[in-house]
C-alpha cells in the first residue's frame, strides 16, 4: 500500500490504487465549496436517516406516504407559497407541497420557521393542499399558542385563499396559490 | 518525494488509517478531513487534528453540510497559530463550523450535521462531539467510549431510570435515535468535550466514527477488526460492515489515529 494523503481534504487513500484522492471525486465529499451552493439532492427515502429531534409527523412519518402527484409526476412540485411579512424571517418564502405541510420551528417540518421562538418546535399548524378537489386548508396543530387567519382566532380546519394571513407565534405568513383554475400540475 | 513524506511521518506521534463509504444510500451524507500528517513541524507543534462529520437532511444537501463542518474546523486548525489550547481551540472551531453552517442554511432548506473532532498534541487527546456519532479509546484490548450521544435515547433513558416513564416506553419510544443537538442549530443545545486531557499511552487507538460504523458492528466486533496497523484496521472495518449486506446501510466513514509516542 502507498498511502498518500490529498491536499483538499486531507483524506488518506492508497496510491498505488487511485491515481486521485477517490473521496474527495466521490461526490460532494472533500472539495472546498462557497457557501452559497444549492445542491439538489434524492428524494428522502425516510430509511432511519440521521434526523434532528422532533415528534412524528402524522401519515408523513415512514417516508412512503407518497402523494399521488407525486407519483404520477415523479417528483413533489410546489403548490403554493407562504412568505414571511412579518417576523423574525421576514421576506422569506416557505414552499407547500400537495397534501398536509406542517408548520414549526423544528428541521423535521415541511415548513421550518427557525427564527420564531414563539413557535412550537413540531406541528404548530398544519396548511394542505388536496389535490383532488383543488382546495387549501389551513389547521391549528399541538402548538401552545392560538393561530389567527385574518385576524381571527382559528380551532379548527378553515379554507385558505390568496392573500390571507395566517399569524403564527410572532410570524405572520401570507399564503400564495399555485393551483386552482388557472394552473394545474399534469 | 514519497521518500520525503515517508521520512516526515516517522517523526509524526500517530499511524492513520481512514474509510468513507456510501453503503446502500443515494449520497454521501457523511465527511471527514485529517491534517497534514507529513508536516513534521505542524505536528510537533500544534499536533494533529481530525473530524468526522455525518450530515442531515434528505433533500438538504447533509453532504454540503457535513462538508462545511469539516473543511471550515480544518481551515480554522491549520490557520490558528500555535499556543492556544487545544480544548479552546476545539470550541472555537466548532462554533465557527455552526456559524458556516447557519450560514449556508439561511439561503437553503433545512439540514443540520453531527461532528467529532479531536485533537492530539504533545501525548495528550482533547477532544469534542456534538450529535450521534462517536469517539472511541482503545487501549489494551478494551474500547471506550469517551463522549456522551446527544440522542432524545439518552434522556428518555434518563426519565426512566428516574422513574418518570417506564423503561418500556423509553425503549420502544420511536424517537429514540433522534438528536437533540446538531450543528446547524441556531444555538447549539449540547456540546461535549474534555478540558482535562486525555494522557494517551504509546499503542493507544483513537476512533472516530459515524453511526453508519457502530450501527452494523457492536464493540466487539470493532474490536476484533481493530488489530492491525490502523491503514489495514480500517480496510477491516470496512470489510465487516459491507460483510453485514444490510440493505439499508448508512454511509458510514471512520477514522483511526494510533498514538507512536513512548511516553506516557
Amino acid at each position: 500500500m502507498e498511502m498518500k494523503q490529498c491536499a483538499q481534504g486531507g483524506h488518506y487513500y492508497d496510491a498505488s490504487i487511485h491515481q486521485q484522492c477517490p473521496y474527495c471525486n466521490s461526490g460532494n465529499v472533500g472539495a472546498t465549496m462557497p457557501l452559497d451552493i444549492g445542491r439538489t439532492a434524492p428524494l428522502d427515502n425516510g430509511i432511519s436517516h440521521t434526523r434532528a429531534f422532533s415528534d412524528e409527523r402524522p401519515g408523513n412519518d415512514d417516508g412512503r406516504t407518497v402523494a399521488r402527484i407525486k407519483e404520477e409526476l415523479g417528483i413533489d412540485p410546489v403548490v403554493g407559497w407562504l412568505v414571511c411579512i412579518d417576523g423574525k424571517e421576514k421576506g422569506r418564502d416557505y414552499r407547500i407541497h400537495t397534501d398536509n405541510n406542517f408548520i414549526g420551528r423544528s428541521e423535521k417540518m415541511d415548513i421550518c420557521i427557525r427564527g420564531d421562538d414563539t413557535i412550537s418546535r413540531e406541528n404548530h399548524a398544519v396548511v394542505s393542499f388536496d389535490a383532488r378537489d383543488k382546495i387549501y386548508y389551513f389547521s391549528p396543530g399541538d402548538g401552545r399558542s392560538i393561530v389567527r387567519l385574518n385576524d381571527k382566532a382559528i380551532f379548527a380546519t378553515a379554507e385558505l385563499h390568496a392573500y390571507d394571513v395566517i399569524e403564527i407565534g410572532q410570524t405572520k405568513l401570507i399564503f400564495m396559490p399555485l393551483c386552482g383554475e388557472a394552473f394545474e400540475w399534469v | 518525494m514519497w521518500g520525503k513524506a515517508k521520512k516526515a511521518q516517522a517523526s509524526c506521534p500517530v499511524k492513520i488509517g481512514n474509510i468513507h463509504h456510501i453503503g446502500q444510500r443515494e449520497s454521501q451524507q457523511d465527511s471527514f478531513s485529517i491534517s497534514e500528517l507529513s508536516n513534521s513541524e505542524l505536528c510537533s507543534g500544534k499536533g494533529v487534528f481530525a473530524v468526522v462529520a455525518d450530515g442531515m437532511g434528505g433533500m438538504e444537501g447533509g453532504g454540503t453540510i457535513s462538508n462545511i463542518v469539516t473543511q471550515t474546523m480544518l481551515r480554522h486548525f491549520n490557520e490558528t497559530p500555535e499556543g492556544r489550547p487545544a480544548e479552546v481551540e476545539l470550541l472555537d472551531m466548532l462554533i465557527a463550523a455552526n456559524d458556516n453552517v447557519a450560514h449556508y442554511l439561511k439561503d437553503n432548506e433545512n439540514g443540520g450535521s453531527t461532528v467529532v473532532a479531536v485533537i492530539i498534541r504533545d501525548g495528550s487527546l482533547f477532544w469534542v462531539a456534538v450529535g450521534d456519532s462517536r469517539i472511541y479509546l482503545l487501549r489494551q484490548g478494551a474500547a471506550i467510549q469517551i463522549n456522551r450521544e446527544h440522542t432524545y435515547a439518552v434522556e428518555l433513558d434518563e426519565k426512566a431510570a428516574m422513574g418518570e416513564i417506564s423503561f418500556e416506553d423509553a425503549r420502544g419510544d420511536s424517537q429514540r435515535s433522534a438528536l437533540t443537538s446538531y450543528i446547524g442549530m441556531k444555538t447549539l443545545e449540547k456540546i461535549d468535550r474534555n478540558l482535562r486531557p486525555v494522557r494517551l499511552v504509546d499503542g493507544d487507538l483513537v476512533l472516530l466514527m459515524s453511526d453508519g460504523v457502530f450501527g452494523a458492528l457492536d464493540d466487539d466486533e470493532i474490536l476484533e477488526a481493530m488489530t492491525d496497523v490502523p491503514q489495514k484496521s480500517a480496510a477491516n472495518l470496512q470489510k465487516r460492515v459491507l460483510e453485514k449486506q444490510n440493505p439499508n446501510q448508512d454511509n458510514f466513514t471512520a477514522v483511526i489515529f494510533e498514538y507512536r509516542g513512548g511516553q506516557s
